[in-house]
């Protein structure tokens, strides 16, 4: 190859993230005759995705695609993701959110602090869900328990809304912790707990009730860009473009196959139906202006989220 | 200097020790007055702390090093590396102060926080290496004087096995 | 040329005496200047990579380790396990053992485990006049015993890579933990009768009852932690911040061994003691970051996959490397640059993922004894006050017995896979 990019996300061989940045360098590979070939560097080798911003800004690093939720530290709006709102809406309806104006705003803020541009639309990882060590039929199960917080005022406030007691604990820990009883509940990704097999740790119950939508950013530096000539850089973004439904939906087959492997081993999954979802939302709903200020995120883009939501109104 | 920056550093790490304490505790015992953030304060605390006793480890000469092959050299060679050594060491800690200070400024400009309910202010935690930096290159200075000029074959070996207590 | 350039820069400053913080920052800073890598995020990775809670255990734990050095609680528990050991020629060589083995199954460190164990252990095995490098040695082996016996961090950090279930990897590493165990004990026995090891002397009633009396209180300790870990009430980290509060409390209170005015200077020794492991940690994860990104080692698999090895050869081969690479480089950065790559050729070789973690993990647990760069080594050299060579001098027929086991363990699965099957089935 005559250029080389490094690229670093998080995540082990078999994540669903790790085989769509695959793909997409094969197609890039295609795309430009083998000229341009990204190296990319899984399982946290080079940089943790919370690390992946700075690395870019410092120029240690060209390409990442981190999850927006180890954003909130650079711009609180990146939060949003967090409130009452989103609870339970579906996928498509999340994709007007990050495809559209706020999306744009986001993105746009993320450039200019960093001094990188976003690849293209962002990359679906999927929805965090409820998983239990003991019975559940919704989150409201969750009354008096000790529930897992994977970080951000946001999801703290919504295992609190619920009556539950919210302890921080990182995903490195939770096998252990879990096993060990340290909680009874989490929030997480069902993709996540099926890698990790937290069914050996415990977990019997999963709710599949999408209570948080999470996706990554794909960015790539400026600096980058910068030391390419004009047909690869197009390249990058133009394959992004081409192949990025195709992405989406490798990453939805994944979520779903998680359920599916949840089952298999025991684990009871319960699909809550909409009318449900909807009545939870609108619970939480009251304490979302109070989080919009805590959170400290823009109202004017929470308003603009609100207009682009069809679900509520 | 050496007993500020000492009892800063046991001031932190009891601060850390009690807080740490304070909320496992808490989660237990009294829910309602729990701190679920002590933990990450104690480890931008303890990390900063331990970044600014690394200087400290210059001082008694407490660095760990691999002593297979000095320990067996004489008297004078050990002198001509440890002298080399030590002006690493000032350069080392140079780069740190001089970086250091770049990141730090960054971080602060940026205003960039921890992703947690805490978003904690990262300049302050970044901060660690600077100060880590201007305490080390001084140290290794002072240590380069010593052995270059008081210089005294019977008690500076560096087979002396490290002091830390 | 740069990875000649990186081997000769790192062991020329190695054998020159530089401090290791300062021949790992120095060689990693060259390495990403020659890359044309912005300095700057070599020191941005020294803080990315320190900031984690698991690795907080270490300072709690030295503060605990030194708390109860000083405060008597050390000196308290030993008398304690002397008794039930103590008529047998070099009785605190295998109350060490046993010591390292049971705070192993209550921390996930093996650095913070030779910290705590040694702090206590080798300043009395020294007043009895065992020899330092066997005491030393056998401290340092045993101490490895934190990341085999569960809980254990590296377990921890391979499921996270490969995917794996941190509960089986768990089982996996007990019986090959209690073997590992069960040959130090032997080697103690069979030493001290060659070396007329010392039996502790034979106590009266009375005297038998005051040193019950007084290990009450340390008993505690490990009672705590233990009911913490298990009881499903603490993480590790959190235990190890119990057990320094708690043997701050019993040491000021109970055995008076110093005044709580003193705290704040024990405790700033003792996160000095931690910083000097704390910072060789944070070097080595930036020169293990340019190793990584050099591609280095991805050449390396890709020309073993070229061979088209059997799975025994291919086992022995990754030994081999892992070894080598052991001597050198620190246990989070051999895994972090290693596991990436290796794991997904585990499948189509048809090794099971939870037998290997096995034999990575006792892999890991001999570069914390292989000079020249051990952390174990160091940690018994810093808190004995003896050379790095007497350490080393002690540790080698541990390491060898060590190597036995470890080809055991390679090419004898059941043994690491027995009770993970047991427990989960197959
Ligand atoms: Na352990
Ligand atoms: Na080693």
């Amino acid at each position: 190859a005559d250029y080389t990019l490094k690229m670093s996300i998080d995540g082990g061989p078999s994540h669903h993230r790790t085989k769509v940045a695959e793909q997409w360098v094969k197609d890039v590979a295609a795309a430009t005759d083998g000229k341009l070939e990204i190296e990319l560097f899984h399982s946290a080798q080079l940089f943790k995705d919370r690390d992946v911003p700075r690395a870019l800004r410092q120029g240690a690093l060209d390409i990442g695609m981190p999850g927006n939720w180890v954003l909130g530290g650079l711009d609180p709006n990146n939060d949003i993701f967090l409130l009452p709102m989103f609870y339970g809406i579906p996928i498509e309806e999340m994709h007007k959110i990050s495809d559209g104006p706020v999306g744009e705003v986001l993105g746009q803020t993320l450039a200019e602090k960093l001094n990188i541009r976003i690849i293209g639309k962002w990359l679906d990882h999927g929805y965090s869900d409820l998983h239990a060590t003991y019975p559940v039929e919704s989150s409201a199960d969750l009354a008096g328990k000790r529930v897992r917080s994977f970080g951000g005022a946001g999801t703290e406030a919504r295992i609190r809304a619920f009556d539950g007691d919210p302890v921080l604990i990182p995903w490195a820990d939770v096998p252990l912790a879990l096993s060990q009883g340290n909680f009874d509940a989490m929030y997480s990704v069902s993709a996540s707990v099926s890698s990790a097999k937290l069914w050996d740790a415990g977990i019997t119950y999963t709710v599949a009730e999408n209570a948080f939508f999470h996706q990554y950013l794909p960015m790539i530096s400026e600096s980058a860009l910068e030391g390419l000539p004009e047909a690869l850089a197009a390249a990058i973004f133009d394959t992004w473009a081409e192949n990025v439904e195709a992405y989406r939906a490798m990453t939805a087959a994944a979520s779903e196959d998680a359920l599916s492997v949840l089952e298999a081993n025991g684990i009871t999954v319960v699909r809550p139906a909409p009318a449900d979802l909807a009545a939870s939302r609108e619970m939480l709903m009251e304490t979302q202006p109070a989080l919009v200020e805590q959170l400290n995120i823009d109202p004017a883009l929470v308003e603009q989220a609100i207009k682009d939501i069809s679900a509520v109104n | 200097m050496s007993k500020f920056i000492r009892g800063l550093i046991g001031a932190i790490g009891l601060f850390a020790l009690l807080t740490y304490f304070y909320q496992i505790v808490s989660t237990w015992l009294f829910h309602d007055y729990a701190v679920i953030w002590f933990s990450e304060v104690a480890v931008y605390g303890l990390m900063w702390a331990m970044l600014v006793a690394a200087s400290e480890l210059v001082r008694v000469d407490g660095h760990i090093r691999a002593d297979f092959l000095v320990s067996r050299l004489s008297a004078a060679a050990q002198r001509r590396l440890e002298i080399f050594n030590c002006s690493v060491g000032v350069v080392f800690g140079l780069l740190m102060l001089w970086h250091g200070t770049f990141l730090t400024l960054d971080a602060w400009e940026l205003n960039e926080r921890s992703p947690t309910t805490l978003a904690f202010p990262l300049w302050v935690y970044y901060s660690a290496i600077p100060v880590s930096g201007a305490l080390l290159a001084p140290r290794f200075a002072i240590r380069l004087w010593r052995w270059s000029f008081r210089y005294d074959p019977g008690a500076m070996r560096l087979s002396h096995p490290a002091e830390v207590s | 040329m740069p990875i000649q350039l990186f081997g000769a820069m790192f062991f020329v400053l190695l054998a020159i005496g530089m401090p290791l913080f300062l021949v790992l920052g120095t060689t990693g800073v060259t390495m990403y200047w020659l890359n044309d890598t912005p300095l700057i995020s070599a020191f941005q990775k020294m803080l990315d990579s320190l900031e984690s809670e698991t690795l907080l255990a270490v300072p709690f734990f030295m503060m605990a380790a030194s708390f109860m050095e000083k405060g008597g609680v050390a000196k308290a528990l030993i008398d304690f396990v002397s008794l039930g050991v103590g008529r047998v020629p070099g009785g605190l060589a295998i109350a060490a053992v046993a010591g390292c083995t049971l705070f192993s199954a209550i921390c996930g460190s093996s650095v913070a485990t030779a910290m705590a164990m040694g702090a206590i252990l080798a300043p009395a095995m020294q007043r009895r006049g065992y020899p330092a490098d066997f005491s030393l040695g056998i401290l340092a082996a045993s101490g490895t015993l934190g990341i085999l016996v569960p809980p254990s961090l590296s377990m921890i950090l391979f499921a996270l890579i490969a995917d794996e279930s941190v509960p089986q990897l768990f089982l996996a590493g007990v019986v090959p933990g209690a073997l590992q165990a069960g040959i130090f004990v032997v080697y103690a026995m069979v030493y001290a009768r060659r070396h007329n090891l010392p039996r502790e002397k034979p106590k009266s009633r009375a005297e038998k009852w005051r040193i019950v009396r007084d290990a009450l209180p340390a008993l505690s300790l490990p009672a705590i932690i233990g009911v913490g870990i298990y009881g499903g009430l603490t993480t590790v980290t959190e235990a190890s911040v119990l057990a320094a509060m708690v043997a701050l409390v019993i040491s000021i209170f109970f055995y008076k061994g110093f005044r709580l005015r003193d705290a704040i200077w024990e405790i700033s020794d003792a996160l000095r003691a931690a910083a000097a492991i704390v910072i060789i940690i944070a070097t080595a994860l930036v020169l293990a970051q340019w190793l990584t990104a050099s591609g280095i080692p991805t050449d390396i698999v890709r020309a073993m996959t070229d061979a088209d090895l059997k799975p025994w050869q291919f086992l022995l081969i990754v030994n081999v490397i892992l070894f080598a690479m052991g001597m050198f480089l620190e246990t989070v950065s051999i895994m972090l640059i290693t596991l990436p790559i290796l794991v997904p050729l585990l499948a189509p070789l048809g090794i099971n993922p939870v037998h290997f973690a096995v034999v990575m993990v006792i892999n890991m647990e001999m570069a914390l004894l292989t000079p020249p760069v051990g952390l174990n080594l160091f940690v018994l050299s810093n808190v004995a006050k003896a050379p790095l060579s007497t350490v080393s001098r002690g540790v080698t027929p541990l390491l060898l017995m060590m190597l036995v086991l470890l080809m055991l363990v390679t090419y004898l699965p059941e043994i690491s896979l027995w009770l993970p099957e047991l427990v989960y089935g197959r």
